[in-house]
């Protein structure tokens, strides 16, 4: 299995998304523009030009026609995927740390922080299918009085699931902006959460070194994979009952400098055994995003490095157990 | 007058002599040149013939030499093969070994890898026999001391 | 004046203390309290009336009177006489002498000061209350033979025994059960931490307190090899009023402390260890000022000084009560090792009796390094900067030999390191003054020259540490720089052949610490927490390099095997366990195969029940979310 580097973006990479079908590959880092990629060629597509300041989230809709993106200026911009064109720009008071477009395309929500005093929150904003109808009105808002890390929708849209900086994890009904749920076993600060492909579970990502498995419906944490160092992404396989789990000592952490590709290796862990199956040498520095490809053959990997790398995995991966 | 005759046809005598011995020098004088280029025309070919003879020599003699060699690393391969196994041939019989079956490199080569592979494998199972002796003599050793201790403690 | 209270005194009392301990002890001055406090205007004046007083009572050598601050004497004084005698006349006869009205004298000998138990042989003779330990080696009858380690990660310690098979097998484990590091007495029988105000000695199958020894602060401590002895040290001085101490030395058997004294309070100065211990516990000796001190065990008593000039270093023989010093170049005399027999037990009897010896010209320094079973002194030398020739060479006494001889081993570069074969007469040189130094291996057979032999040399290498097992015939050649990358080759060095064969290569990536464990069959090694704060993780090898285990622990400080106590097997014994390893191997084999089917069974027997509850709860959740959709 021989990764491809993306090579394009100049700062560390902060998120990775796939398309629906799985032929595209979106990248948003640190630097200004985020990028789309062929995922068979790993060949660069074009770039999103127009932010003036690290992006940090994005999201892209169903037929794969619109990418709406977060970034440290302040605003959510939407763009028409195929020519790159920025289509509506939509002002925030503080940087937008996550963003998530609901199943079905219906509502667009951004999360903001608590920067120059902002109440952190979620607002959810209607997302209009000609963006000449699209607004800057907030349907609802929900605020906790924390930072909130990354928020992510069950597939049916009823429910957000939200992580936050001091390591809980909640549930909320969309409907109401009412909280159903919590969870707060997490030591440290939970850097993601990700949905697996049939809905039922989700794999948290948290600075205590483990990731976990969670019933959505109950909340309940399943299972935990535990490591070495603190985690940043973790992504569930859609074909097999595998986790790939990615992260590393921030730079600014690390005493001593390490060069070796082997010291912030991706961690391959079984689904239901929780034990360590393998692990993926690449990047030298640590691995911010993971994201599974919807046919679960490829997944891509983006780094404090500035590089994501796409892997396709082996014939020999899948006689697996 | 026939004096004035006689002198003249002296005269043309002379002459005729004069060119005649002319002719006779210059003759002399182009067969020397010709015998000198031809002299030399003759050494430059022989010195020519010799250099080509010598290259020859030469190229033999590498050839020899090379061919040698090659014997001789292959005598020296095969008698160290031998030794490996426990072999005690003299290097005599190894050489007429060598040469008698005209064996060639890659063929000694082949053998050898066989050899060092299978040498590898030895190694490899001595070492898994060895640590299974010592773990099982550890053992034993530990379980014979086990009372000893015991009773040195109530001691 | 209070003595005790006042900082300034003590330090004075200290350093006279520090060099009373360093030669034999000062019995020859006496401590004065009470005198006047005066300025220097006043001060001669005093000097002449306490010297007259003094002198009554003998020949008064000196007199010191300490200062404080601006030049005002502190009010008390030391008085060294010619003699023991006239010192302890002095303390008997002008203790509560009124010098005036306002100063009655206190005097008496330097010597109580800071000794808890003043060393004479009438203390010998008094029964030593013994304390029963209970069983302390019952974990060496363990049936499967194992070996027990220890790890400090974090605020845990933990105790294990190494299973190969399976995962190590936790015995003990407890949080902030030290205050610092943890370490095992050299047989194994005690795990000594250091606590706030005591050293802890913990052992038997629990880990149960078995010896309790106050002393506070304490941050190093230093068995004697029979484990009979501990010398412990502390920052802290404790300032009793008749005893200030941060070294004592304890007595196991009865937990008295046989000795007690005052060594530079900071820890950067201490020599340490503090005493040298022979082999048995017989005689411990001590560095003093171109002289060693020895004392007999267990009242430490003086029994011997030996004079040499200059002497730097000393070390005792691990087998014989052999003590070898070396002594550097002083004026025309080259510098000199010598080895000297120490026996006796009572200051009457004791004698040294002189080995070996071996001068050396345009040598700054010596090292002195015992083979494993006293068959061998290897002596390496490092020559004077100027001299042209590589800057060591390395002095070999073969001490078993009659007459001691000596063989010199000359190398082209500087030698790094010197490693003996624990069992056995093979050695590894270290060699070199680049980065990537040579390594050497060496027999002590004698060859055609009758002179040692050269086994095998590699150039080039990257070795920083050469570790044999302690069975011998297995040596790792390790690369352990710091942030390096930890390569490790394992090497036999063949007991019939001397053929040096690589029988593995392996890499711990950072790892800085490496050991055999006791029965030389597996190699530990691990990254600790103070090199590198996330790479924590601890491998076992076998002796032929095969990675057999790994285990990630953060905060990872310590990782050690327990050492275990010398066999009480006899070589006939050995040869009968030998004779019988064939059947014996059988049955342990086939405990082996029933543990790894058992624990095969386990992970089988685990693994389907979580795949079941897995399975069941998709199907759960699936006829949820149908049961669901259709309301």
């Amino acid at each position: 299995m021989r990764p491809i580097m993306l090579q394009g973006h100049t700062r560390p990479l902060t998120f990775v998304k796939f398309n629906r079908e799985g032929d595209l590959v979106f990248t948003a880092a640190k630097d200004k523009s985020p990028c789309v990629w062929w995922v068979d060629s790993g060949e660069r597509i074009g770039t999103y030009d127009g932010h003036n300041g690290a992006v940090w989230c994005l999201d892209v809709n169903w037929d794969t026609t619109r990418l709406v993106t977060g970034s440290a200026d302040n605003t959510v911009r939407i763009w028409d995927c195929q020519s790159g064109k920025s289509l509506y720009t939509l002002e925030k008071k503080t940087a937008v740390r996550s963003i998530q477009l609901s199943p079905g395309d219906r509502l667009m929500s951004t999360v903001t922080t608590s920067h120059y005093g902002n109440v952190p929150k979620i607002e959810l904003h209607k997302f209009a299918e000609n963006t000449e109808d699209q607004n800057d009105k907030v349907i609802r808002e929900m605020a906790l009085g924390m930072n909130i890390v990354h928020h992510i929708y069950d597939l049916c849209g009823r429910w957000i699931v939200i992580c936050t900086e001091d390591g809980s994890i909640r549930k909320y009904d969309v409907e109401t902006g009412q909280e159903i749920a919590q969870y707060n076993d997490h030591e440290k600060t939970v850097n993601s959460i990700q949905l697996s492909e049939d809905g039922c579970t989700f794999v948290s990502a948290s600075a205590d070194t483990t990731a976990r498995l969670f019933d959505l419906k109950s909340m309940e944490c399943v299972k935990t994979y535990r490591t070495n160092k603190p985690v940043n992404a973790a992504s569930l396989s859609p074909l097999m009952d595998h986790v790939i789990v990615g992260g590393g000592q921030a730079a600014a952490d690390v005493t001593t400098t390490h060069q070796r590709a082997g010291h912030f290796a991706m961690k391959l862990f079984h689904k239901v055994f929780e034990d360590e199956i393998g692990s993926i040498k690449g990047h030298f520095g640590p691995v911010n995003a993971l994201a599974f490809s919807p046919n679960g053959r490829s997944f891509i990997s983006g780094g404090e490095d500035g590089f994501a790398r796409l892997h396709h995995l082996d014939p020999s991966y899948f006689q697996m157990a | 007058s026939e004096q004035s005759r006689m002198n003249e046809r002296k005269a043309v005598i002379e002459q005729r002599k004069k060119i005649h011995e002319q002719h006779v020098r210059e003759y002399e004088v182009a067969e020397r040149e010709r015998t000198a280029i031809e002299t030399k025309r003759r050494a430059d070919e022989e010195a020519k013939r010799q250099a080509l003879e010598a290259e020859a020599r030469e190229e033999e003699r590498v050839k020899r030499e090379k061919m040698e060699m090659e014997t001789e690393e292959l005598v020296q391969m095969v008698a160290e093969m031998d030794r490996k196994k426990g072999g005690k041939a003299t290097y005599q019989e190894i050489y007429e070994q060598v040469t008698d079956k005209n064996l060639d490199k890659q063929k000694v080569l082949r053998a050898k890898e066989e050899q060092q592979q299978k040498e590898t494998t030895n190694f490899q199972n001595r070492i898994v026999a060895a640590t299974r002796k010592l773990d099982h003599f550890v053992r034993a050793s530990r379980e014979a001391e086990a009372p000893l201790i015991r009773a040195h403690a109530e001691a | 004046t209070d003595i005790d209270s006042d900082p300034e005194i003590m330090d004075e009392i200290n350093s006279v203390q520090a060099q009373q301990y360093e030669e034999e002890p000062v019995l020859d001055v006496v401590v004065v309290e009470n005198v006047p406090v005066v300025d220097d205007k006043k001060y001669e004046k005093l000097l002449a009336v306490l010297k007259k007083i003094f002198s009554q009572l003998g020949e008064v050598k000196d007199i010191r009177m300490p200062k404080g601050d601006g030049d005002k004497t502190k009010g008390f004084a030391l008085v060294t006489y010619d003699s023991e005698k006239s010192a302890k006349l002095a303390a008997n006869k002008l203790n509560n002498y009124a010098m005036d009205k306002n100063h009655t004298f206190k005097v008496y000998p330097l010597e109580t000061v800071g000794d808890a138990v003043t060393p004479t042989d009438k203390h010998a003779v008094e029964p030593i209350p013994y304390i029963e330990k209970g069983f302390l080696s019952e974990w060496c009858t363990d049936k499967r033979g194992r070996d027990q380690f220890v790890l400090r990660a974090g605020a845990e310690t933990e105790i294990c025994w190494l299973e190969v098979i399976q995962k190590p097998q936790m015995v003990y484990g407890r949080a902030n059960w030290t205050e610092h590091v943890v370490q095992w007495s050299p047989r194994g029988s005690y795990l000594v931490t250091f606590n706030e105000d005591s050293v802890g000695l913990w052992g038997r199958s629990d880990f149960s307190l078995v010896l309790k020894l106050d002393h506070p602060g304490t941050s190093k401590a230093d068995f004697s090899p029979c484990e009979r002895f501990l010398v412990t040290w502390s920052p802290e001085l404790e300032c009793r009023p008749d005893n200030p101490q941060n070294v004592i030395v304890w007595d196991l058997r009865s937990k008295q402390r046989i000795r007690a004294l005052v060594n530079p309070p900071r820890e950067a100065e201490v020599p340490w260890p503090f005493f040298k211990w022979s082999h048995d516990g017989q005689y411990v000796c001590r560095k003093g000022d171109g002289a060693i001190f020895i004392y007999g065990m267990p009242s430490m008593v003086p029994l011997k000084r030996i004079v040499a000039d200059g002497v730097k270093d000393m070390e005792w023989s691990p087998a014989d009560n052999y003590l070898a010093y070396w002594q550097p170049e002083l004026g025309n005399n080259p510098a000199r090792v010598t080895v000297v027999e120490i026996s006796g037990s009572t200051t009457q009897d004791v004698s040294e009796a002189k080995i070996g010896t071996k001068n050396v010209f345009n040598v700054v320094s010596m090292q002195l390094n015992w083979h494993k079973r006293g068959d061998f002194l290897a002596v390496r030398t490092e020559r004077t900067p100027k001299s042209k020739k590589p800057r060591s060479d390395i002095y070999i006494f073969r001490v078993r030999d009659k007459n001691v001889p000596v063989e010199l081993l000359e190398l082209t570069s500087n030698v790094i390191s010197l490693s003996w074969e624990p069992v056995g007469q093979r050695f590894v040189v270290v060699h070199g003054d680049g980065p990537k130094p040579d390594v050497n291996f060496y027999s002590m057979k004698k060859g055609k020259d009758n002179k040692l032999q050269v086994l095998k040399k590699l150039e080039k290498a990257s070795v920083t540490t050469v570790a044999w097992s302690p069975a011998g015939e297995n040596v790792v050649l390790a690369n352990l720089k710091a942030g390096g990358e930890g390569e490790l080759d394992f090497y036999n060095v063949s007991k019939q052949t001397d053929e040096v064969k690589l029988m593995g290569r392996a890499e711990h990536y950072l790892c800085t610490q490496l050991s055999w464990d006791p029965s030389g069959r597996y190699v530990a090694t691990y990254v600790s927490a103070l090199t590198d704060s996330h790479e924590n993780e601890y491998r076992i090898y076998s002796f032929s390099g095969k990675l057999l285990q790994k285990r990630a622990v953060s905060r990872l400080f310590q990782f050690l095997w327990r050492p275990r106590p010398p066999s009480l097997l006899k070589d006939k014994d050995l040869k009968e366990i030998k004779g019988k390893l064939r059947d014996a191997g059988k049955r342990y084999d086939a405990e082996d195969d029933r543990l790894k089917a058992a624990v095969a069974l386990g992970d089988e027997e685990k693994r389907a029940k979580w795949n079941k509850e897995w399975q069941d709860w998709v199907v759960r959740w699936k006829t949820d979310h149908k049961n669901e959709k259709k309301l």
